[in-house]
């Protein structure tokens, strides 16, 4: 459950980007995946912050989208150790209890955009276009 | 003038006394008034002035309480240039000059004294100051070792600011974060379920497989959110209402108490009426106290913005055969159409407020077998009503 192979890309070519979401929750990890799938990403869903960074060790996802409130690491102390291996690596925040500090310190520390759940997904596919370019 | 008292009268004294010789400090004032200028303001033109001044003044004989209070071996440690024993006396030096040269009688500051074992101790300094040129060569200064009071006020602020920050901490704000991250969770696994399997759907080659797992998924996270909804009854379910028999006015003073740093912070006086005579009522103490704080907290926040004067009020009064309470605050008020749904949960009209405070408040109230409503003049403040039956 921990991480889920590359879906096979609905247009499969090589250069799909692939977007890496990191959240504690296990229904939006699912739903994550089928959004993004839908429209055409490769998706690769993290239950923590640990196993996303041993994977992103090996290989750079295009994106990460990952959540604020996780146990052990959080996502605004895994988007600081993102930013020292991949320093261009657009990353979104999500969280569930939006707080006007957490996302201004998001925002200061590069965070493409903060999400606040439930976002709307059009918005997130907008902003996804606009880091990685969109996918199919 | 000072009084005159012989030593062996200052020896007994159980507090200490510091017999000093002010006389140039007297002499400097009187030479700056009569050239027009303002001594303190005058002496902090040019660096080393108030210095200069401060090392003329000499302490020229102590009591044995002083000795005492300094763990000094004798008075002659303590008896000399005031510079020199007390260093920190200068911070307070200009207080005292300002203090002389507006001719006030009587003067209280707090300073440090240094100790024989090398601490430094929080002393209140008492002073009559001198109405005659003759009487500053021989200013009685009592002084008082406070450390002690100091630090249990220190220790007193601390629990209070904790106490507050557990209260909080595990009330009302607890409740919003557990059920806001448990809810919008869920709820953000719905709207993106449903968002992907209309996506599938509407491929140039509809992904059926892929549709049916999301709005599989959809259901399950709908029910995921029903449940949160169920453990939080539960919750309050589990607290359910212990009653007991309670006197309204002491359980008022406990929440008036609870809530003083809330008021302090609004800048908002608070004030009890009480009926002589109330009947007890019968509720669950911690309830009770839970209601009061929450309505008087948001009556200090109502009026927060208020211009002065900003008042709030806990009235009780026998009712109906139980006791009405009443939080009254002179803020803005609320709209009628807004009256009717402050008890709806989620419905906040404050910044950063999850609006279940209230909607605990009445549900609490009516677990109670109380009653909790609101009225307001819109411009005139707003007024809570709880209502609690007697106990039998």
């Amino acid at each position: 459950m921990d991480a889920t192979p590359p879906s096979p890309p609905a247009p499969a070519r090589e250069a799909t980007p692939v977007i890496a979401v990191v959240d504690d929750d296990q229904g939006i990890r699912t739903a994550l995946h089928s959004l993004l799938r839908s429209v055409g990403y490769r998706v690769r869903v993290f239950a923590d912050a640990p196993s996303f960074l041993a994977e992103a060790a090996r290989e750079r996802p295009d994106c990460l989208v990952t959540d604020i409130q996780m146990p052990g690491m959080g996502g605004l102390e895994l988007q600081r150790a993102v930013r020292a291996r991949y320093p261009g690596l657009p990353v979104i925040i999500i969280t569930a209890f939006p707080e006007e500090a957490i996302r201004e310190q998001a925002l200061a520390d590069g965070a493409l955009h903060f999400f606040a759940k439930p976002f709307e997904t059009a918005a997130m596919l907008r902003c996804l276009a606009d880091a990685v370019g969109s996918a199919g | 003038m000072p009084p005159q008292m012989p030593p062996d009268m200052l020896d007994q004294a159980g507090i200490s006394v510091w017999e000093e010789d002010w006389s140039e400090v007297g002499q400097a004032i009187a030479a700056l008034r009569a050239a027009g200028l303002e001594p303190v303001e005058h002496l902090s033109t040019a660096p080393g002035l108030m210095e200069a001044l401060h090392a003329t003044v000499r302490i020229t004989r102590v009591n044995q309480a002083a000795l005492h209070l300094t763990g000094a071996a004798e008075a002659r440690r303590l008896t000399g240039p005031l510079a020199e024993i007390v260093p920190a006396s200068i911070s307070t030096f200009p207080v005292w000059v300002a203090a002389m040269a507006r001719g006030e009688r009587f003067l209280r500051v707090e300073s440090h004294l240094p100790h024989a074992d090398g601490t430094l101790r929080d002393c209140l300094v008492m002073v009559r100051l001198p109405s005659r040129p003759e009487d500053y060569a021989r200013l009685l200064v009592c002084v008082a070792d406070i450390t002690d009071y100091k630090a249990d006020q220190a220790r007193l602020a601390e629990a209070e600011r904790e106490s507050h920050r557990a209260f909080r901490a595990s009330a009302v704000g607890m409740l919003t974060a557990a059920i806001a991250h448990e809810v919008n969770n869920p709820l953000a696994a719905v709207v993106t379920n449903a968002e992907a399997a209309l996506r599938w759907l509407r491929r140039a080659t509809p992904d059926l497989a892929e549709a049916e797992a999301a709005i599989t998924a959809l259901i399950q996270d709908s029910l995921r959110a029903r449940d949160v909804v169920d453990r939080t009854r539960l919750l309050l379910a589990r607290n359910a209402a212990r009653p007991a028999a309670l006197e309204a006015r002491a359980a008022a003073e406990d929440a008036l108490r609870l809530v003083e740093h809330d008021l302090r912070v609004a800048g908002a006086t608070a004030a009890l009426h009480a009926a002589p005579d109330l009947p007890a009522v019968r509720a669950d103490p911690v309830h009770l106290q839970q209601i009061l704080t929450n309505l008087l907290r948001n009556a200090a926040q109502a009026v927060e913005g208020n211009a002065l004067p900003r008042h709030v009020a806990l009235h009780l009064a026998p009712h109906r055969g139980g006791v009405l309470m009443r939080v009254a605050d002179n803020g803005p008020g609320i709209a009628p159409e807004r009256l009717a749904r402050v008890f709806e949960p989620f419905f906040s009209t404050k910044a950063g407020g999850l609006g279940i405070g209230l909607a605990i408040c009445r549900a609490c109230a009516e677990s109670n077998g109380g009653r909790l409503w609101a009225t307001s003049t819109e411009g005139a403040g707003a007024t809570f009503h709880l209502l609690l039956p007697a106990a039998p």
